[in-house]
């Protein structure tokens, strides 16, 4: 009986090899492996949806600018979780507000606020803080006699004629010179009628160079001359963008913009760290600038791309021309020495002081002038602080005299203010920022005199 | 060190891998020593009265199994007990004694002409954690001694009982015989333990962190200041520490367990849903049931228990409830907690037999109306008991009973509006619902038996539990929130 190939192969099989052990070691590493990348992935995409879904992550919200220094991611929403609350998200041009066009509606009156985490307000909700607050008080008269109504819906006309919108440009750590700049390059396009500039107990000293590394930021520094010309200095920010943080924030630009999980990455290590944190980044980001600065060395090598090239000529182009007024006695305010002041070391604080308030004075007559070119008026209002910052109060009675000088309207908002208020037990503040009811003390005081500021249709 | 911390975070993996490394005989050990080092990273002095508690109450335990008389087991009990009360009276009420004798003593000097002595305002006492849990524990273990069961002879195995860092500081309060038993067989490895006590930490963690942590910020802002919020606002913080309290508590215990589970042990279990109970009765079946068994066995019944009719019973649920309520803390708010559990049981005993007679009263409870009714009037019951739990004083208690009773607007932030928007609150609570509706429909067993669970090797399951620690760890607030029964 013959039989085929096939019917041998059935019938007599030879017996399957097994696998050796280093393939099935092989085999179960590559199945691991295949797990691992999968579950990771998977994770990733639920834990990035369950994050936004929770409102947590979007403690990354700041983006550089080669020219103001740094202002927020667009369209990302800001969660403030540790001092207050909020989650808004900053709108398509990175202005933590509702999205406006930039060319105003017919009839339209448009109020620009310029100031730093105070004006910013992401401790509140959007909706809560003082320019939407003055929003809603100025469209909510009526026209027939300028009356509050119960309901002050946006598109009601108003004594007026017309509805009012409050755009909130304010910033987390803004000094005046970046307020000034982010007036000439984003803010005046948007044509305000009154701008109201919003100063600090801090601003003074974050317009002129740092004398110290800690106290350095990244971002552009102004000098003056005796002339009263203002220029801008952009090699501090320069050196910032040459450092492994810009490196870092380079590199993870797409990921800092679109994913929650790295936020919360980010904030568990800040968090962790604490202090250490921030020691970390003083040592290895800004002491090596402040070395490379101070050795002068011509390695600064960030070019920033063209279009900030140009901001930045047209900028400092318009800083040419002397400010008006300069070097007069406003400038010249020398606070009294306090009890408790050693002498050299009130000395060096009041040099300090007077080398920082000529250019801030500077500065702010010159964003009069900015103002007025754009057919737009000034307001300016200083903020509460402390009674021991002595420096301050000598700032804010010599912008009460530029205002004299220059024509724009003062506030001092430090007068609306209980005198026990600037502390975290305080209602009117949730830790150093406004709560809602410090809004509304902003509110009343601001809202009369920017109605007075508003041109009548 | 707090249960949510890193340092037990690096401290849990590290026991858990020498426990399951040394060998069987040195485990007790390990453990003990592990569970010193625990209690003691808060104040190192305390570990010894820790251990002070720990050798008198085992020698009292070996003296009391030894004693043939009955009355001499029952003298040795009684000094025990004396003791372990003594010792929780002087730390835990000293002050409270002190604070209420110096009230007292200004009121009758006021009305009366009585020249009290005045006694000293406050003393310098720091509360040691977790003593009201052990004394507990240490009473429960002399009485069943006494009762005839067997003392625990190894003097390793019975500091264990006593110091086990799992139920340490906020229980469960276990039962020696369960606990040492388990401490006499050898504990085998089992990966299905072993993953429950994963399971059973992440939940804990999440009821915790996410949960019970958010909650804390809109239950402590209305209780700042009850006098001043508005009756929505009253409501949203008592309603938040409801949830509050239930979040950190269980989580707690779940963290404990399966800490537990993780060295092959099995702690009892502490919570059954307690918010869906029908009768405030169920309800202590369903909330802190090692205390309230606890309660049952070694206060109610032998103060006579349901034996000496209507009002006795009533009598010894109230007075069992009230000393409760004071073991709860030091304070009169307490007490007052306490004495309402103990009224709300005494009411429910005389509403049930009401209605043992009447049928259509049972066909009207056994309806859904009747049900849903039952439910509301317990949760009720239970929420308002919370206000003189939660409240500083009785006074403030008071205050929010108003707020929430008498239609008023509030005058700071809105508390609703907080909840609402200002966190991931409501998100937080939706994800624990589906896990809740999940583990009752038995979505996990259904998925498992139709073959459509995978079955991942432990690397991608480590993976995944990363993800889950790095989601609730971005929950947590930025200020790590203690335990609200540590202070118990």
């Amino acid at each position: 009986m013959t039989t085929t190939l096939r019917e041998k192969s059935i019938k007599s099989p030879t017996p399957a090899k097994a696998p050796s052990r280093i393939s099935r070691l092989v085999r179960g590493l590559i199945r691991n492996i295949v797990w691992c990348f999968g579950t990771f992935i998977v994770s990733l995409l639920v834990l990035e949806v369950a994050l936004r879904a929770c409102g947590v992550g979007g403690e990354e919200y700041l983006k550089m600018d080669p020219t103001i220094g740094f202002t927020h991611l667009e369209n990302k929403p800001i969660v403030v979780r540790s001092e207050g609350w909020s989650y808004d998200p900053a709108n398509s041009k990175g202005i933590r507000d509702y999205e406006y066009s930039v060319t105003a509606a017919p009839g339209v009156h448009r109020v620009a606020f310029l100031g730093d985490s105070k004006t910013e307000s992401i401790q509140v909700p959007l909706k809560d803080n003082f320019p939407k607050e003055i929003e809603r008080r100025l469209n909510a008269k009526s026209s027939s006699g300028g009356r509050e109504t119960a309901e002050g819906g946006s598109n009601v006309s108003n004594a007026l004629g017309g509805k009012v919108e409050c755009i909130n440009f304010g910033m987390s750590g803004y000094g005046t010179a970046q307020e000034v700049l982010q007036y000439m390059r984003d803010v005046r396009q948007y044509k305000p009628e009154v701008t109201v500039l919003v100063y600090h107990v801090l601003d003074n000293d974050e317009n002129t160079a740092p004398v110290q590394p800690e106290t350095f930021t990244p971002r552009p520094y102004f000098s003056v001359n005796d002339q009263g010309v203002l220029k801008p200095d952009w090699l501090f920010l320069d050196a910032w963008f040459c450092s492994e943080r810009a490196v870092y924030f380079k590199a993870c630009d797409w990921l800092r913009r679109n994913s929650y999980v790295l936020g919360v990455l980010a904030q568990i290590d800040k968090t962790s760290k604490g202090q250490k944190y921030y020691d970390l980044y003083q040592q290895k980001v800004l002491l090596p600038i402040y070395e490379s600065l101070a050795n002068l060395v011509p390695a600064v090598r960030y070019k920033p791309d063209e279009v900030s090239m140009a901001q930045r000529a047209s900028l400092a182009k318009e800083f040419e021309k002397p400010v008006s007024n300069f070097g007069s006695t406003s400038e010249e305010q020398i606070p009294d020495r306090p009890p408790g002041f050693l002498e050299n070391d009130y000395n060096v604080l009041l040099l300090n002081h007077r080398l920082h308030f000529r250019v801030t004075a500077a500065l702010i007559r010159k964003l009069n002038q900015v103002c007025k070119e754009n057919g737009s008026k000034l307001v300016v209002a200083t903020l509460p602080a402390p009674t021991s910052q002595i420096f301050y109060f000598k700032e804010v009675n010599a912008l009460q005299q530029i205002s004299k000088e220059e024509g724009f309207d003062f506030v001092n908002l430090h007068e609306a203010f209980p005198k026990s208020a600037g502390g975290e037990s305080s209602p009117l503040f949730v830790g150093f920022h406004f709560s809602r009811l410090g809004h509304n003390i902003v509110a009343n005081e601001l809202t009369p005199v920017i109605e007075r500021n508003l041109k009548r249709n | 060190m707090l249960f949510n911390s890193l340092q037990y975070l690096i401290f849990l993996p590290l026991v858990v891998l020498a426990y399951w490394l040394v060998p069987g005989r040195l485990r007790t050990v390990l453990l003990l020593a592990a569970s010193y080092y625990f209690y003691m990273s808060w104040m190192k002095s305390y570990g010894l009265l820790l251990f002070g508690l720990t050798a008198i109450n085992y020698l009292a335990g070996l003296a009391i199994g030894k004693l043939e008389a009955a009355q001499s087991k029952r003298l040795a009990l009684i000094a025990g007990i004396t003791f372990n009360v003594g010792v929780l009276a002087l730390f835990k009420y000293t002050n409270f004694f002190l604070e209420t004798y110096n009230s007292l003593e200004k009121m009758l000097s006021s009305i009366l002409p009585l020249n009290l002595v005045p006694a000293p305002e406050a003393l310098p006492i720091i509360l040691p954690l977790g003593i009201s849990f052990f004394v507990f524990e240490f009473i429960h273990y002399l009485v069943d001694v006494r009762a005839g069961n067997k003392p625990i002879a190894n003097p390793l195995r019975f500091g264990l009982f006593a110091a086990f860092f799992p139920s340490q500081i906020a229980g469960p309060i276990k039962r020696y015989e369960d606990f040492d038993g388990q401490l006499e067989k050898p504990r085998v490895f089992s990966r299905a333990q072993f993953g429950e006590g994963i399971n059973l930490i992440v939940r804990g963690m999440f009821k915790k962190v996410a949960l019970g942590d958010n909650l804390a910020p809109l239950a402590a802002s209305g209780f700042a200041n009850p006098a001043a919020i508005g009756t929505v606002d009253a409501w949203v913080a008592v309603l938040a520490f409801t949830l509050q309290i239930y979040f950190d508590f269980s989580g707690y215990t779940d963290i404990g367990r399966g800490s537990a589970l993780l060295l092959g042990y099995k702690l009892p279990e502490n919570f059954n849903m307690p918010y869906i109970a029908r009768s405030i009765q169920e309800f202590w079946h369903r909330w802190h049931m090692s205390l309230s068994t606890w309660l049952r066995d070694y206060l109610y019944i032998p103060l006579g228990g349901s034996r000496g009719g209507k009002f006795a019973t009533m009598k010894n649920l109230f007075i069992t409830m009230l000393l409760g309520g004071l073991w709860h803390g030091a304070s009169w708010h307490f007490v007052l907690w306490g004495g309402y559990q103990g009224v709300c049981l005494a009411i429910h005993r005389t509403w049930e037999r009401i209605a043992e007679g009447r049928p259509a009263l049972a066909t009207f409870g056994n309806s859904f109306a009747g049900k849903a009714t039952a439910w509301v009037v317990t949760f009720l019951t239970v929420v308002n008991g919370w206000v003189l739990f939660r409240a500083n004083t009785v006074a403030e208690a008071f205050q929010m009973y108003q707020s929430m009773f008498t239609l008023k607007a509030g005058t700071g932030e809105s508390l609703l509006e907080l909840l609402v928007y200002g966190g991931p609150l409501p998100a937080v609570l939706a994800i624990y619902a589906a896990f809740v509706i999940g583990d009752k429909l038995k979505w996990k067993a259904k998925l498992e038996s139709a073959n459509l669970l995978p079955s991942p090797p432990v690397t991608a399951r480590a993976v995944a539990l990363a993800a889950v620690a790095l989601f609730i760890a971005s929950l947590a607030p930025r200020h790590a929130v203690p335990f609200i029964y540590f202070q118990f």
